[in-house]
Parts: C-alpha cells; structure tokens; sequence
C-alpha cells in the first residue's frame, strides 16, 4: 500500500521520539515498496531483505535526521535502503567464490531476468515526474549508463564492461545525464 | 583533491548516491562525508533528487520473518534490560554520574532544601536514578544569589519541566519569560515560567532539535510572551544548560 508524503513524514516524525507503533506503521507502509528497491539492486530475495533489515535498524536509531527539508520521506527512505544495498553488493562482489558458489552464480544469472528491466523503470520513473520533456534532448545511450548505475548498482567499471565502451566516455555519460536529471529534477521539485 | 572545490564535492556526492564509486572510493568518500559537512550536504541534495527515480520500483511482499528480526533489533532491544545490561549502563553512568550527582547533591544543600522539605524526603539517591533518561538541565539563579529554577527536558520529549525552588517575585501585569541563548544567535524565546511550585513548556520540536545548541538559559520579565526575534529585558535569572548523558 503506498503512503502519501504527509503520513510518511508523520510516522518519521513520531519514530525520531521513540514511537515503536509509529515504527511499525512506518515498516508496514514503505517496506514493500523498499524491498523492491532493494531487490533491484541485490537480485536475490534473502540479501534484499537483509539490506532493509539493516535500513530499517537505521532508521529507527536516525529517524531524527530526516528533515522535511530533505526531501520527499521516500526519497529518504529509498536513499538509506540503497546505501545498504549498495554495501552489501560491493562486499559480495569482493568476496572469492568459495565452494558451491558456482550453482549459486548460475541461479542468480537465471532469476537476474526476473527483476524489471533498468532502462524501463528509469522511462517510468521519468514519466510518473514528469520529465519526459525535460529529458528529451538525453541520448539513450545516456539513459541506458544512468539506469544500469541507479537500478543495478553497477560501478563505472562495470559500466563500461557492460557497455564495451571505455570508462572515460562511461564517466562523461554518465556526468551529463545527472546535469540533464539535476536539472529537471530541481525544476519540478 | 581539493575537496574545497563545490563542483568536485558535488561530482562525488553525485557518484555515491548513484552508486557508482568503487568499494574503495565509496569508503574514502563515507569518511569525508564525516568529516566535511559540505560534502554531507551535497550527498543530501542528491539523495533528495535520485531518490525520486524509486518509485518507479514495483513493491514485493516482505516474508513474515523480516518484520520479526527489525522488532527484535529495534522495539525488542529497548525492553526488557538484562542484567549484563544493567551492569555495562551502571559502570557507563557511574563514570559520568558520579560527579554530576555530587554537584546536584551539593547545590541542593547549598540552597537550603533540606531545612524546607521533611527528613523524609532527603534520602540517599535510589540506585533507579541513575536510570534518569538523557535530558538537558538548566539551573538558573539571579547574578548575586541561590538557584532559583529548575528546567529539565528529555532529549527526545517535547516538553520542558519547570520547578521554582522558591518563589519567583513576578512584577504586577508582567510575565516571566523562559529564553534559549545559543552562541552568537539571538536569544529566543521558549515560554512562561509560573511563579511558584512546577510548570511545563511544550517546545515546538524535541529537545535535541530546540536545545542542543542552547548553551545558557535566562529569565526576563516582560508585558506579554514575546514573538521570536524579539529582544528580551534584563535577565533577572541565568544558568548554564547542560546535557545530562
């Protein structure tokens, strides 16, 4: 069930004083649409959980540093969700394969196509802020670099793995379509 | 890197909060994010910005088991203490309580209270005190003389315990005025003090947000509650605030 802005900063609010009723509230409002953000990232169910798990025990202890200055409250949310999804993706990617891991690499590959697709969601994204025209002038393989980073968490190496495209020109896609974002972003806000 | 440079700042933030730093990089820029506020703010600006692109994420069902593990991490955690708890809080308080509770304990014979109040109620300080909550105190007394006022607020609460230690002499048709000083900001104020026994002011946000920069508190005489900007009279009351954790 999504929440409008106005509940959400309420429940923040009430959590920043210790309310636990507030904070299950709070979880049973944005975790699903949390999950998926996570899940969008990590690619497998039991990691995504763990990544909310932990976003949720920092919500609870820093619910007082959201301001409504900040931002949309699920701006907020999201913003921790993915910083624990992102360090939970880079622990794994630096991990060695350990035995076993190889049955594991292969499901991953096959349920990686369940997730939606980057590029979709980014089009969506846009749509739903109404970007479309403010974004029109952005090149799709802009696009393409912006949703791999933001959807799937990819580095600017695997950028430009993933691409064949040197990391140089993955770098300069990438800096002028968060100019073209920042720019209509802030226009709408 | 001149990390003085707001476009490096912002080309930095940029990359956290896309994600697109390595491990390494994302570690170094965590650690300056700590260090320089600029670079916090700007990781702010761009959370609030890229944050909107989630909501284009459809939403999955959480499994029964991950509300169950956040309760137990969080509400659970709180309640109830166990005693390795009890004895890590009171070894932790102990060391700071000690010699604040010796200067409360002092002050409060300085200024007569045990002559005021029955035997009874002067006892040792119940080992449940030093379960007190962290809160922010002030003790405020006039330039030349004993305390005259208590104010107290959870770090978390709304609201701002008052209690005279003896009777405030207010002015005919004046009001008593509770104001926070912080630095070099203009004094503001936080509400009426009554006269006599305890009062409460409901701040307009929680403690940690109100006082936490409040260094001193006052007490003016005025003609009415003043609008915030306002200048205040003379203070006939002033106390250092203190946090108490």
């Amino acid at each position: 069930m999504a929440a409008d802005d106005d509940t959400l900063q309420a429940l923040i609010a009430r959590v920043a004083l210790g309310d636990a009723q507030a904070f299950e509230q709070l979880y049973e409002l944005s975790a699903p649409r949390l999950l998926g953000v996570a899940m969008s990232l990590l690619g497998r169910r039991e990691r995504a959980e763990e990544a909310v798990q932990e976003a949720f025990f920092k919500i609870w202890q820093r619910a007082d540093s959201y301001s409504v200055t900040a931002g949309p409250p699920f701006a907020w949310l999201a913003a921790v969700v993915r910083h624990q999804a992102l360090d939970l993706l880079r622990s794994e990617r630096r991990r060695p394969l350990e035995f076993g891991d190889e049955e594991h690499v292969a499901s991953l590959a096959e349920r990686a196509d369940e997730r939606p697709d980057p590029l979709d969601l980014l089009e969506q994204a846009i749509d739903a802020l109404r970007l479309r025209n403010c974004l029109q002038a952005v090149p799709q393989q802009q696009r393409r670099c912006l949703a791999l980073a933001y959807y799937r968490g990819l580095t600017h190496t695997q950028l430009a793995d993933q691409l064949a495209a040197p990391i140089g020109s993955v770098k300069v896609w990438l800096r002028r379509g968060l100019d073209h974002l920042r720019r209509c972003l802030d226009a709408v806000a | 890197m001149n990390y003085a440079k707001p476009e490096l700042l912002d080309a930095l933030a940029a990359a956290y909060v896309l994600g697109t730093l390595s491990p390494l990089a994302r570690r170094r820029f965590e650690h300056l994010c700590r260090t320089l506020p600029a670079a916090g703010d700007a990781v702010r600006e761009w959370e609030r910005r890229l944050g909107r692109l989630a909501e284009s994420v459809p939403p999955l069902t959480p499994s029964a088991q991950m509300w169950q593990v956040i309760e137990r991490r969080t509400i659970g955690a709180r309640s109830p203490r166990t005693e390795t708890d009890d004895e890590d809080l009171s070894r932790e308080l102990g060391a700071w309580l000690r010699p604040l509770l010796a200067f409360a304990c002092g002050l409060l014979f300085a200024v007569g209270v045990v002559r005021m109040y029955p035997e009874s109620f002067v006892e040792p300080v119940p080992v449940s005190a030093l379960g007190l909550p962290p809160s922010y105190l002030g003790i405020l007394a006039p330039a030349d003389g004993e305390p005259v006022l208590l104010a107290s607020a959870a770090r978390r609460e709304q609201r701002l315990g008052l209690k005279l230690l003896q009777p405030l002499n207010i002015p005919q048709g004046q009001v008593a005025v509770l104001w926070a000083l912080s630095g070099d900001a203009p004094p503001r104020p936080l509400g009426l003090v009554p006269a006599q026994g305890t009062g409460e002011i409901t701040l307009s946000a929680p403690a940690d947000r109100q006082l936490a920069s409040v260094s001193q508190l006052g007490v003016s005489f005025e003609s009415e509650l003043p609008a915030p900007g306002a200048r205040p009279q003379p203070f006939v009351l002033s106390g250092r605030c203190v946090k108490f954790w």
